[in-house]
């Protein structure tokens, strides 16, 4: 397995976004919702890096703590939509007939749903919060991971050898889900990724509009939201949030692509002629 | 063909019935109880028991959920969505007024994803890893990556208040949907970009396309007049994702933009918890939605001659 | 050089790897005589198909070619992309291998057809469209008129191997060159590529190139044979003659593995590319030498080419 140094540059940065995430109560310089009515909408300065806010608080910190929570939950949403997925695939997969038709028809209502109206439909019912992005992000990226397993437990249900571990007496579900699993675990991988760098961006939309993570909380969809009218006056507390987004969303697709090249040619390493 | 059309037509029920049933879903679990709602709409500020019971009655919130299911879709499917907590006025008339402006703005970003898209891809495939291929590659990265809101934000800065080319907001003219639908496009169009790149290259692999080669045809015709027809294939099969995206995304971009579409409709609602408005919102996007995704498996069909004359089995 | 023959020159055809380059065809010089059938037979993979596609130039741009192929004064692994379109199909011709896949699923057989007598014939219009029918006729096609409005999609295998050779014979080349046409085909379908080829070298084109690994089909039709091993040239001759007294350890053992002659397979090849005789490892009868020094080009008999110290 050889990996690009490109890969390696976008794992540091994305190693760094993330590290600085976790360690933002240690390394930012202020508190980020510390208010200082002294200090409003000032520019860079030694003491504060990135300026301060209409509010006095420090851009820097707040940028810091800003990825936090919406890259916790992009994460958490995506592995919850991943084991739904997974577990609605391989039931449809593996019993097939009236079932499987059932979780289809289902799967295909949540195609039919744009995701965006789906999420702003939910967080406009439950109100703005994490419960109710949570449950948005899943019940719009469930169906991914679903066709993939679906497509790979029919698969696997057709090949001999299953017949066989039958007889020997192991408990089949069981047997499917063992050989399903490293089978799609290449895709598995890339439509994670992906669906991370979906969530990520969903999340910031959705906090951008109100709907998600609610003021004060320091996220950068939040801090883009407060400062759209200041962009003239203070252009950095619309830049810096923003930019962190774009990177990390930037980041994990390229990732998406270098996992997906790693495993293409993986998938067809044999020369011939 | 028309076995095609007709089974398309007939797996589109079952997701239309579905998404009336989360539409509902979405009414019934949204806060409040419509009855003291009603009430209050009607200047009884401070219901009794008996009347709040009374009401539920007369509104039919005590039969069993099925019923007020079906209840519920007969009259949205004669138009009526209820009526604005807000002002009173009729929501299903409200959304049906302000669906085209939403519909023109999505299917105008749809229009730019495949210009931009197909023409990008062409162009990367054409020129396949020089300079340009990854450049364009570069910028399809760029265009799929920027959160949109941000964009838009930028957009505005730049074009209307810097430059003062095009309007901030609101919809006077075309000029008025050129700076929105762009942005919408923007993922779109970067996504389609490296789709189409990629699918005209495995097609310019195919056998088929070095036999045309083999006949004499240079390599611009047998991309032109061979694999590119091919290439669409998957692309077509994904154009009913992004206008699902589109579609969805409208709603921020509206809001943004201060469009008056359907989508700008939902989200003020949702500031004023005027919630019979986004359930109706759901079922009109979904429609489109579905209506539109219809239309693109037709185009498929043109496109794919083997759905056209076997009916196509998937 | 020059002339209606096609003569390659030192034909080293190299892909990349995994590491460094995989050796496809390594340092052939072959003639292919113009007004007969030449046969190049091998297994998969022993690199028939790359040299026969080296002429056409259409192995893609990630194979390194290097060697001369001359052809009517041509070295065609130097001609510009313009010349070499005007040979492709015009004065060169291709019959694929998979029918099935060589033609466009979304393209009417009838355009996929006229394309090659726009770009080569002087025929045009209904001339052109009779021409097209007369000749799926001659191939054995009972209602031509019917093809040309269908996709390959609608046409079982040996309909479209018909219209993949009248494809092929549209533009009215001097040379065919058909690479595997019964690969992948049952009894039934071999032999109606073998007509069809009978066909074609009886009453077209005389100087055709046979790419195949069915050695019936070779022996059936080739004038000339060459035989070919990962890569090298080992043994060349009259087709009968070759047939009948094969000289090199590797052409007896490829003939005794017909079925014919009850199956003697052949052990799967062993890529080691050393010093010695590319056969080493699988020879019978190597000898020490053998693994040291390359094999010489030796000539037993009149007209008949081996590269197997037995012989020299």
């Amino acid at each position: 397995m050889r990996v690009r140094r490109s890969t390696w540059i976008l794992i540091g940065i994305l190693a760094i976004l993330v590290g600085v995430s976790m360690l933002a109560p240690v390394l930012a310089p202020y508190e980020p919702n510390a208010i200082d009515m002294s200090r409003i909408q000032e520019g860079p300065s030694a003491a504060h890096w990135l300026g301060t806010d209409n509010l006095g608080r420090d851009v820097l910190s707040r940028v810091m703590y800003g990825g936090r929570q919406s890259m916790l939950l992009a994460v958490i949403a995506t592995s919850c939509s991943l084991l739904l997925g997974m577990t609605v695939g391989v039931v449809a997969g593996y019993f097939g007939g009236f079932i499987d038709t059932c979780l289809t028809i289902v799967s295909n209502i949540f195609q039919g749903l744009p995701g965006t109206t789906l999420m702003i439909a939910i967080a406009g019912i439950m109100g703005g919060g994490i419960d109710s992005l949570l449950l948005s992000l899943v019940l719009t990226s469930w169906v991914s991971f679903s066709r993939l397993a679906r497509g790979e437990t029919m698969a696997v249900c057709g090949e001999n050898f299953i017949e066989g571990e039958r007889s020997v007496g192991a408990g089949s579900f069981r047997i499917i889900v063992r050989n399903v699993l490293p089978n799609i675990i290449g895709n598995l991988a890339v439509v994670f990724t992906t669906r991370v760098g979906r969530a990520v961006l969903s999340v910031a939309s959705l906090s951008f509009l109100g709907l998600g993570l609610q003021p004060p909380t320091p996220d950068w969809g939040v801090m883009i939201s407060d400062a759209r009218g200041m962009f003239r006056s203070s252009p950095l507390l619309v830049i810096a949030p923003g930019a962190c987004i774009f990177v990390l969303s930037m980041c994990v697709n390229l990732l998406g692509d270098a996992l997906r090249d790693y495993m293409d040619v993986r998938s067809d390493a044999g020369f011939d002629k | 063909m028309i076995h095609y059309c007709i089974r398309k037509l007939l797996t589109m029920i079952p997701v239309l019935l579905g998404i009336s049933i989360v539409a509902f879903a979405l009414g019934k679990l949204s806060p409040g109880d419509p009855a003291i709602e009603a009430l209050r709409r009607i200047a009884v500020e401070d219901p009794t028991a008996e009347q709040i019971e009374a009401m539920r009655e007369e509104m039919g919130l005590l039969d069993p959920v099925p019923v007020q299911y079906g209840t519920w879709l007969k009259h949205a499917l004669s138009g009526d969505l209820g009526e604005s907590y807000l002002d009173g006025t009729p929501i299903g008339a409200e959304l049906l007024r302000r669906l085209p402006v939403t519909v023109r703005l999505s299917l105008l970003a749809l229009f730019w994803t495949l210009l931009f898209g197909l023409s990008g891809g062409i162009c990367m495939a054409w020129h396949q890893n020089s300079a340009a291929d990854k450049v364009l590659s570069g910028v399809a990265v760029f265009l799929l990556s920027i959160p949109g809101f941000w964009l838009a934000i930028f957009a505005i800065i730049l074009f209307s208040e810097i430059l003062h080319w095009l309007p901030t907001s609101g919809i006077d003219s075309w000029r008025s949907y050129l700076m929105p639908s762009l942005v919408l496009a923007a993922s779109n169009i970067g996504v389609t970009a490296r789709l189409t790149r990629g699918s005209l290259l495995k097609e310019m692999g195919q056998h088929y396309a070095l036999v045309a080669s083999s006949k004499g045809l240079s390599r611009r015709s047998v991309l032109t007049k061979h694999a590119f027809r091919n290439s669409l294939v998957p692309v077509v099969t994904l154009v009913g994702n992004y206008f699902g995206g589109i579609l969805g995304g409208s709603a921020i971009v509206e809001s943004i933009f201060a469009v008056p579409g359907i989508g700008k409709y939902a989200l003020d609602a949702i500031y004023t918890r005027d919630y019979l408005v986004i359930q109706g919102y759901v079922l009109f996007t979904g429609a489109t939605f579905v209506l539109v995704t219809l239309a693109i498996d037709l185009l498929y069909a043109v496109i794919n001659p083997k759905i056209r004359l076997e009916g196509g089995v998937r | 050089m020059g002339g209606e023959d096609i003569q390659i020159r030192h034909l080293t055809v190299k892909f990349p790897a995994r590491e460094g380059w995989s050796v496809a065809v390594d340092d052939i010089s072959l003639d292919l005589p113009s007004g007969q059938i030449t046969g190049l037979v091998g297994e998969s993979g022993s690199g028939k198909s790359v040299l026969g596609m080296s002429i056409l130039q259409l192995l893609g741009a990630s194979a390194k070619v290097e060697g001369e192929c001359w052809y009517e004064g041509k070295n065609l692994y130097r001609a510009k992309e313009k010349e070499l379109e005007k040979i492709r199909g015009g004065q060169i011709a291709l019959i694929p291998q998979n029918p099935n896949q060589s033609l466009n699923p979304t393209m009417r057989l009838g355009r996929q057809l006229r394309e090659v007598l726009r770009l080569h014939g002087n025929r045009t219009g209904e001339q052109g469209r009779q021409y097209v029918l007369d000749l799926l006729r001659e191939l054995g096609m009972d209602r031509p008129e019917q093809i040309g409005r269908s996709y390959s999609f609608e046409m079982s295998g040996g309909m479209n191997q018909r219209v993949v050779s009248a494809m092929g014979l549209c533009g009215e080349p001097q040379w065919m060159i058909a690479d595997e046409p019964t690969k992948g085909l049952d009894a039934v379908l071999r032999r109606q590529v073998y007509h069809v080829l009978k066909e074609i070298s009886e009453n077209r084109i005389r100087s055709m190139l046979l790419i195949t690994h069915d050695l019936q089909l070779a022996w059936k039709l080739c004038g000339r044979i060459c035989v070919l091993y990962s890569g090298v040239l080992v043994e060349q001759g009259g087709g009968s003659e070759l047939f009948r007294n094969p000289l090199h350890p590797y052409t007896r053992g490829l003939f005794e593995s017909l079925p014919a002659k009850g199956m003697h397979p052949i052990p799967a090849p062993v890529r080691e590319k050393g010093e010695g005789c590319m056969f080493y490892n699988r020879c019978p009868l190597a000898k020490e030498r053998c693994g040291r020094e390359r094999p010489g080009e030796y000539q037993p008999e009149q007209g008949r080419i081996v590269r197997c110290f037995l012989y020299a």
